[in-house]
């Protein structure tokens, strides 16, 4: 329940162990290797020592081949998946296993071969049909395509923009040259497709002739045959090229049951890749390697152990406060979901930081529940939470969510109970409609008749959570030493508050000013002169429009609470109008689903940002970096770790 | 004097009409922008249609919101059981003035959620792990949406018609 230590890590071994070193710091996960770069800029480094050179490139074109191979299968041997993929356990012998992975390689290898070969096919198929698309123009004509022209008579096939009129140019053409004969073979919206048979004698002039109207010769030097029979032949070869691609993609297909292999494999070559990128920061000379990075304290005896077995030097400092070591969290498993709302603000920062998830744990879900208030709403949220943890044991964001989703789903049930809301005002509607009856279930409160007492219980969680704000930045101060200056941040403030509350119950202004002076007495304290001081203090005043501003901030607990109750009951309404069961039953279900939706989105928001803005403006320092060690990270397959013997 | 008796009824009419009516055309515009950017980004890749298809569906509740007040104030009229009831001029304008917090903050902040929707495609354009951060942007819009349904809720709620 705070944030782990860092120990500065510094290690030199020999340059054979370097492998093994760093397989076995990845297992053990608790090291982060950083940059050496700084190092080599210094002369007495840089005569020493050079970058550890590595495989990079080849892993990540691995890689790449098999996520190739595996998007390949994807289209090809396509199988239904639903949002979730369950991940397999495996034992970490069966993970590392290196004949799978070559194996898998080899498949993925075959599946690229297929892949090139399927491109190949395209494209020649691209060409042939663009071929066979020139020459459908020219099927009428019984000409071979290339010898075209005899002894004394030259033919040309060729074409004519469509708006060029064909008697104009046959005209032209008999007055010029009038041993030449033109055949119009065929037309359509662009052009005219033409045969132009000329003798020898005649050529130039004709050419001439042609030319003035935009004639252009076609040429298909390569093309024996006769227009349709070059046809024939194309279509026979495009028949070909789809059977053989249909060869290579049934290739693929028949891959389709070592599409785990793959991701195994997948899985497998990150590690390596995580590792590879490790060597990358390490300096060598040739004979030893040196390693520099950061070591969480709660695996610094399992670290020791592992570098007793390798000859090598190692030294484990305390951070100075000029180094920024990256921040890790240490909650039990049960409270760890809620550190997917800390992240997506932002880690506390190491020094001076504190660890926010217990102490945001029980507010979030309290105003996630008195904001999303209804029995069914929360039944269901638990419901469908619980099945997928259960069912796909989602890791990481996605696990957290779903977790986070359960304690969320139980708190807006217990709130439901209190305002009495199933699926909003459901029950007493299906009562009146269809029974005749009045019904409705024991409520606390109602927040569609009473909405001034939700507020008030509103304004008084916001204010809790404020107050206990303010007590953990004592506590940090305390911790870092500077206990004095937290009580004098707070406790003024808290002596204006109780002057407010003499005032608004017995109406005696006093403590209102007492309240006043001791702010301006304090708050100006580290300003530099008595003006500076008074001037500090005076303006600290203006924070009270601040207080105001965040304690009203939690009125969108009543906002959102009653939003979601209001649009529940005119679905209910809505739908119980014709008084028919059926009708009700479908506007019950798209309603419900439809407000169930928008408000777990806009309770969750909300729910966070009085976390982020309110809560966290009292005590919290971030700009924690996150720590990422050397460690396994597989997306496909579930490692069982057993501890060494 | 009878023109009187029953100009209460069409300023009622007219403010249920302006909270669906406006409503409704802030949502179709800002579904509208959405749809626009999201057009775009499936021509480059179609695999982010159902995250595209969420972003865009957001500033569609505004209007629902719209329909849920022109409901609720044709109800509070008698409109599905009784009959229209004929209101004074001072009953009517309550209910005009209750319907107009959806109608003009339906209007502008489906408009605004749409642009920053259709800001959250391009986002997810480059950066699909982003989805959470464009869908909270876009949230963040819906809260004054969902204020607006409320204070015009409440009012209507309060009258007796």
């Amino acid at each position: 329940m705070a944030i782990v230590k860092m120990k500065l890590f510094r290690l030199i071994a020999l340059e054979q162990d370097r492998a093994a070193l760093l397989s076995r710091l990845q297992r053990l996960g608790c090291v982060e290797i950083s940059e050496s770069e700084g190092k080599l800029s210094a002369p007495e480094w840089a005569g020493l020592m050079r970058r550890e050179t590595s495989s990079v490139g080849e892993v990540k074109t691995q890689i790449a081949q098999v996520t190739h191979a595996l998007e390949a299968l994807r289209k090809y041997a396509p199988v239904r998946s639903g949002l979730f993929t369950k991940r397999p356990f495996m034992t970490e012998e069966e993970f590392l296993d290196a004949d799978a992975m070559g194996s898998a390689l080899e498949v993925s290898g075959t599946i690229g071969d297929s892949l090139s070969a399927i491109t190949r096919l395209n494209t020649k198929e691209n060409r042939l049909s663009g071929i066979k698309a020139s020459l459908a123009p020219w099927s009428a004509l019984p000409l071979p395509l290339n010898a075209l022209s005899t002894e004394h008579v030259t033919i040309t096939m060729g074409v004519c923009p469509a708006v060029v009129s064909v008697d104009a140019v046959t005209r032209a053409l008999g007055e010029t040259a009038p041993l030449s004969q033109l055949t119009l073979l065929r037309s359509d919206k662009e052009l005219h497709y033409f045969l132009l048979l000329c003798h020898n004698s005649e050529l130039v002039e004709a050419e001439d002739v042609m030319k003035s109207f935009a004639f252009s010769a076609n040429q298909f030097k390569e093309l024996s045959g006769t227009a349709a029979e070059e046809i024939a032949r194309i279509e026979k070869e495009l028949v070909q090229v789809a059977a053989l691609r249909k060869t290579e993609e049934e290739t693929i297909a028949s891959f389709g049951d070592k599409r785990f292999a793959l991701r195994h494999c997948l899985d497998q070559l990150n590690q390596i890749l995580s590792r590879e990128t490790a060597r990358e920061h390490l300096l060598t000379d040739g004979t030893i390697i040196f390693l520099e990075g950061w070591a969480a304290e709660t695996g610094l005896s399992k670290l020791e152990a592992l570098l007793g077995e390798f000859s090598c030097a190692y030294s484990l400092e305390d951070p100075t406060a000029e180094q920024t070591p990256p921040t890790l969290l240490k909650n039990p498993k049960w409270m760890k979901p809620i550190n997917m709302v800390t992240e997506m603000y932002s880690l506390p920062a190491y020094h001076g930081g504190i660890d926010p998830n217990p102490l945001i744990f029980g507010f979030y879900i309290i105003f996630f529940g008195f904001m999303f208030a209804d029995i069914g709403y929360g039944l269901i949220l638990t419901l469908i939470c619980s099945i997928i943890t259960k069912k796909y044991h989602p890791k990481k964001t996605m696990g957290y969510m779903f977790h986070l989703g359960i304690y969320l789903g139980i708190s807006a049930t217990f709130f439901g109970f209190l305002t009495g809301g199933f699926f909003s005002n459901s029950l007493t509607i299906i009562a009146e409609t269809f029974f005749g009856k009045e019904f409705a279930l024991p409520a606390l409160f109602d927040p569609l008749s009473d909405p001034m007492l939700v507020l008030m219980i509103a304004i008084c969680m916001g204010m809790v959570q404020l107050l206990v704000g303010q007590c953990i930045h004592i506590y940090v101060c305390a911790r870092d030493g500077v206990l004095l200056d937290g009580i004098l941040d707070v406790v003024p403030w808290w002596v204006l508050f109780a002057g407010i509350g003499i005032f608004a119950a017995m109406g005696t202004a006093t403590g209102i000013w007492v309240g006043v002076v001791v702010l301006v007495l304090t708050q100006g304290r580290h300003k530099k002169g008595v003006f500076g001081k008074l001037f500090g203090g005076i303006a600290s005043l203006y924070d009270v429009t601040a207080w105001l501003s965040d304690i009203l901030s939690y009125s969108r607990l009543m906002a959102l609470m009653l939003a979601g109750t209001v649009i529940g009951s005119v679905f209910n309404i809505l739908g119980a109008l014709p008084g028919n069961a059926l009708v009700y039953a479908l506007v019950f279900v798209i309603g419900h689903i439809f407000n169930m939706g928008i408000n777990i989105i806009g309770t969750y928001v909300h729910a966070a940002r009085l976390q982020y803005l309110e809560f966290f403006g009292k005590f919290y320092k971030e700009g924690g970096i996150p720590f990422r060690p050397l460690a396994y990270q597989t997306k496909y397959t579930d490692i069982i770790l057993e501890e060494e013997t | 004097m009878d023109i009187f008796a029953n100009a209460g009824t069409a300023i009622a009419f007219l403010g249920a009409t302006l909270a669906v009516g406006m409503a409704c055309a802030g949502s179709g515009k800002g579904v509208g922008l959405v749809g626009e950017a999201a057009a775009g980004v499936l021509s480059e890749d179609p695999g982010k249609f159902s995250q595209c298809l969420i972003l865009q569906i957001i500033p569609g509740t505004q209007g629902l919101y719209g329909l849920v007040i022109w409901f609720f104030a044709m109800m509070k009229m008698g409109f599905f059981s009784s009959g229209i009831q004929l209101m004074s001029i001072e009953t009517g304008c309550a209910f005009f003035a209750a319907c107009m917090p959806m109608a003009i903050g339906g209007l502008i902040t489906a408009i605004a959620q749409g642009r920053t929707a259709a800001a959250g495609i391009s986002l997810i354009a480059k950066r699909p792990e982003d989805m959470s951060k464009a869908l909270i942007m876009a949230i963040m819009v819906e809260f004054y949406a969902i204020l607006c349904l409320l204070a015009s809720f409440l009012m209507l709620n309060s009258m007796g018609a």
